[in-house]
């Protein structure tokens, strides 16, 4: 039901996005993607939870998308209005003061996706980059690795590399 | 097909079989062998591809997942370090639409190809994967598809790998049938050769029909069992064939023998209805010879009873009667003593005897009838005195036989000589000038009952018995006799050869006469005081001898029965005794042995003499056998019995 959902959602978020709400549809599909391509240190049970500052720019599709399971873990989203150490990933919308955020992610092993142009430079994880119509992503690996994130190859391979077109 | 193979030779068969099983089972074998090769390559295939098919779908999952499809083409370039690998396709989760291609030797399907068509086909293999995303780790586990991947291999090394194996096969089937050839060859003369010189000696003995030939075993196998059974079976034909053969000649044989015995059967018949002709023309013959003389008799008495007759045709009545009467009981004689040779009971009073004086006294008997027919019968007797072992009476009856017959055949003025000489033994010859014998009748000339001329109107009287008589009397002294066979008209020649000489002096001459013949018999005086007894049945015979032996000067009693005579016997002993054997009542024989049974003193010892009309031999012997002392048959000669009585008186 929920990959028929997904199924359903998808295409339409990776075909356009020309307006606002079909550019967070996509971003919110991808957020819930890229947890399948990380893995967090122990415990490695019980459920992930996907958070959102409180300027939430997905409104209520956060909520449906942040649902089901990955990799066999329950996925929970959760808006916060304050750092929250609990979050297994955390989205920090444009416009939102990212360095308190990002200092306690780093701490609490917390994958960090932004999309404002320094948010890896300030010491964020992964950045949404819009390239021309689509949608692409920047990666810190090393950031992600200190923090104790590990992100699959697979996914560091199709990243922009910050300041030039990857090869 | 089958029935051409049926009907191919066991070589044929045998190398077709070798051959057909050899290719068949390496066939078969190899066949599977690369069915199960080919299944394990395509298995082995389709793992392999699987689990390419799984590592890239797993590395292009991200790719797919987030569309960026430069990075999935960059993920499906791995593919060209896969051989056989012909396209690699990657289809989006959302419509199934193509998002990133490999092509090497095939082109990707536009839209993501159903699961149901992939697999096996002749071109090649396809498989779709599901990309599934999978963690950090890269461990695979379970998960939601975010795209597919199709890949499409070429199945070239299944081809090679047939080709190769399908050479190999073939190469091997090739040697397989070369050397099962050679060795069938070899096998072919183990099982092959056997047979065929099996058959090769059954068509021999076929078509030569020769039994003897025998198959010869090479082997202890079934070939073996056929040929010993073979040859079994040629050893019972050969023994039947044996058999047959024998069974033909014995049956051949008895046919043979058959014939020959129906032949001789024939022959016989032949004979006998020959010797019936003979009886019958031999009665007739003895009922004429018999009838002559007794016309001359009966018509003679007849005159002499009712016609007054002259003295002088009264003596020639008397003459003439006598004569016949003589020649009649010369006939019995003669057939007496026929029976007596058909018997076999002819006896030989065997003594030395002199063969001259025999032919003096015959030619002394023939010579009156040889002068009336003015014959000059002319003797030449070389050895004299002729003494041999033999029956003076008999062999003088062969002479006389002999002469009287060349006198009888001899026209008058003719002539016959008589030769005796000693060559060899003894022969006699006894040629005569008459007409000789016919050459077709020289065969039968010995045998009783025949005649040159069996015709009634015949010339010359007589049985025919005469010449046999002969030529059993001289068979019976060892000798022969014999006639040449001389043409008709230069007269007959009969030849006897008496091989019996005895080297002594002339003995007592008169011995070799007959006895009686020698003793004076004088008429009123010989039987002069003798008491003679007379028993006889019938009256004629009685009135007979009483006349005969009182003319002799005897006393005579007559009586009919036994009974008389023993009672006259007892009132008066005559010197001697004559007595008939056929009686009514008590017979001759009874007479004798009551007489002999009593003493001397009553007559036990009186002389007697049988005189009777049994006449054969054995009837003498009989009678002497009874107590006779003399036997006289009838009819008889007055003066034999006179000299008989005169005889048994003086003993």
């Amino acid at each position: 039901m929920r990959i028929t959902l997904l199924g359903l959602v998808l295409p339409g978020l990776l075909l356009g996005a020309q307006t606002t709400s079909d550019e967070y549809d996509l971003k919110a599909a991808y957020l819930f993607s890229f947890l399948k391509y990380v893995e967090w240190p122990s415990p490695s049970s019980g459920p992930l939870v996907v958070c959102v500052t409180q300027s939430n720019p997905f409104g209520s599709r956060f909520k449906e998308t942040m649902t089901g399971d990955v990799n066999g873990r329950t996925v929970e989203p959760r808006v916060i209005r304050s750092p929250d150490p609990g979050c297994h990933a955390l989205f920090i919308p444009r416009g939102v003061a990212a360095r308190p955020l990002l200092k306690v992610a780093q701490s609490s092993a917390t994958l960090t996706v932004g999309e404002s142009r320094d948010f890896i430079a300030q010491g964020g994880m992964i950045n949404f980059v819009m390239q021309g119509s689509k949608l692409r992503f920047e990666i810190d690996a090393e950031t992600a690795e200190r923090a104790g994130v590990r992100i699959s190859a697979q996914l560091l391979r199709l990243r922009l590399v910050p300041g030039g077109e990857q090869p | 097909m089958s029935i051409r193979l049926h009907d191919l030779p066991i070589r044929r068969k045998l190398l077709i079989l070798t051959l057909a099983s050899t290719a068949s089972a390496l066939v078969f074998s190899s066949g599977g062998f690369v069915i199960w090769d080919i299944v394990q390559l395509a298995s082995g295939i389709r793992q392999t591809t699987q689990a390419q098919a799984k590592l890239v779908a797993d590395s292009g999952a991200a790719a797919v997942e987030f569309g960026i499809d430069e990075t999935a083409d960059e993920t499906l370039q791995a593919l060209n370090r896969l051989d056989h690998l012909q396209a690699g396709c990657l289809y989006r989760l959302s419509d199934k639409s193509l998002l990133a291609k490999y092509q090497r030797g095939r082109s990707c399907p536009a839209a993501l190809p159903d699961a149901a068509d992939t697999g096996f086909s002749w071109s090649g293999f396809g498989v779709v994967e599901n990309v599934i995303a999978t963690g950090v780790t890269e461990v695979p586990r379970e998960g939601k598809a975010v795209g597919w991947l199709y890949l499409e291999r070429d199945i070239d090394d299944i081809y090679a790998r047939l080709r190769v194996e399908g050479l190999t096969v073939l190469g091997l089937l090739l040697l397989a049938i070369v050397i099962s050839f050679l060795l069938s060859s070899r096998l072919q003369r183990a099982v092959a050769d056997p047979l065929l010189e099996l058959a090769e000696t059954t068509r021999r003995i076929s078509s030569s029909r020769d039994y003897s030939l025998r198959a010869i075993p090479h082997s202890q196998d079934e070939v073996g069992v056929v040929v010993h059974a073979v040859n079994d079976m040629l050893d019972r034909i050969g023994e039947r064939t044996t058999e047959l053969s024998k069974a033909n000649a014995e049956l051949e044989h008895e046919v043979q023998e058959r014939r020959r015995v129906e032949g001789e059967r024939v022959a016989a018949l032949e004979r006998e209805r020959d010797a019936n002709r003979l009886k019958d023309e031999f009665l007739a013959t003895l009922s004429h010879e018999l009838r002559t003389p007794l016309n001359a008799v009966l018509g003679w008495t007849r005159v002499l009873r009712t016609a007054r007759v002259e003295p002088a045709t009264q003596a020639r009545a008397l003459e003439s009667i006598e004569r016949n009467a003589r020649v009649q009981a010369r006939l019995i004689e003669d057939l007496l003593e026929v029976s007596r040779i058909v018997t076999g009971k002819l006896r030989l009073r065997m003594g030395e005897t002199d063969l001259a004086t025999i032919v003096d006294e015959a030619a002394e008997v023939v010579q009156p009838a040889a002068a009336a027919k003015r014959l000059r019968l002319t003797l030449r007797i070389d050895a004299r005195p002729a003494m041999t072992a033999g029956d003076a009476d008999r062999l003088q009856q062969v002479v006389w036989n002999l002469l009287s017959n060349a006198v009888k055949f001899t026209p008058p003025d003719g002539q016959v000589i008589v030769t005796l000489e000693r060559r060899d033994g003894y022969r006699l010859t006894v040629r005569d000038t008459g007409p000789g014998i016919d050459v077709k009748f020289v065969p039968f000339v010995f045998e009783p009952f025949r005649q040159a001329d069996g015709s009634i109107g015949r010339e010359h009287g007589g049985l025919g018995l005469g010449l046999a008589i002969a030529k059993r009397l001289v068979e019976l002294h060892g000798g022969t006799i014999g006639t040449h066979a001389a043409a008709e008209g230069t007269g007959a020649v009969f030849e006897v050869h008496l091989p019996s000489v005895i080297d002594a002096p002339a003995g007592d001459r008169r011995r070799l006469l007959p006895r009686d013949r020698r003793e004076p018999v004088a008429v009123g005086t010989f039987l002069r005081d003798v008491y003679v007894l007379v028993v006889d049945d019938e009256e004629d015979a009685r009135a007979l001898l009483e006349t005969a032996l009182t003319g002799f000067g005897a006393e005579v009693t007559t009586v009919a029965t036994v009974d008389e005579a023993l009672k006259e016997i007892d009132r008066h002993a005559p010197d001697v005794l004559l007595s008939d054997i056929g009686m009514p009542l008590e017979d001759g024989y009874a007479l004798i042995q009551q007489l002999r049974a009593r003493p001397a003193a009553r007559g036990g010892s009186i002389p007697a003499i049988a005189v009777t009309a049994y006449a054969s031999s054995r009837d003498r012997r009989l009678a002497e056998a009874a107590g006779y002392q003399d036997h006289i048959a009838k009819p008889f000669e007055p003066a034999d019995v006179a000299r008989a009585v005169a005889r048994v008186r003086r003993r």
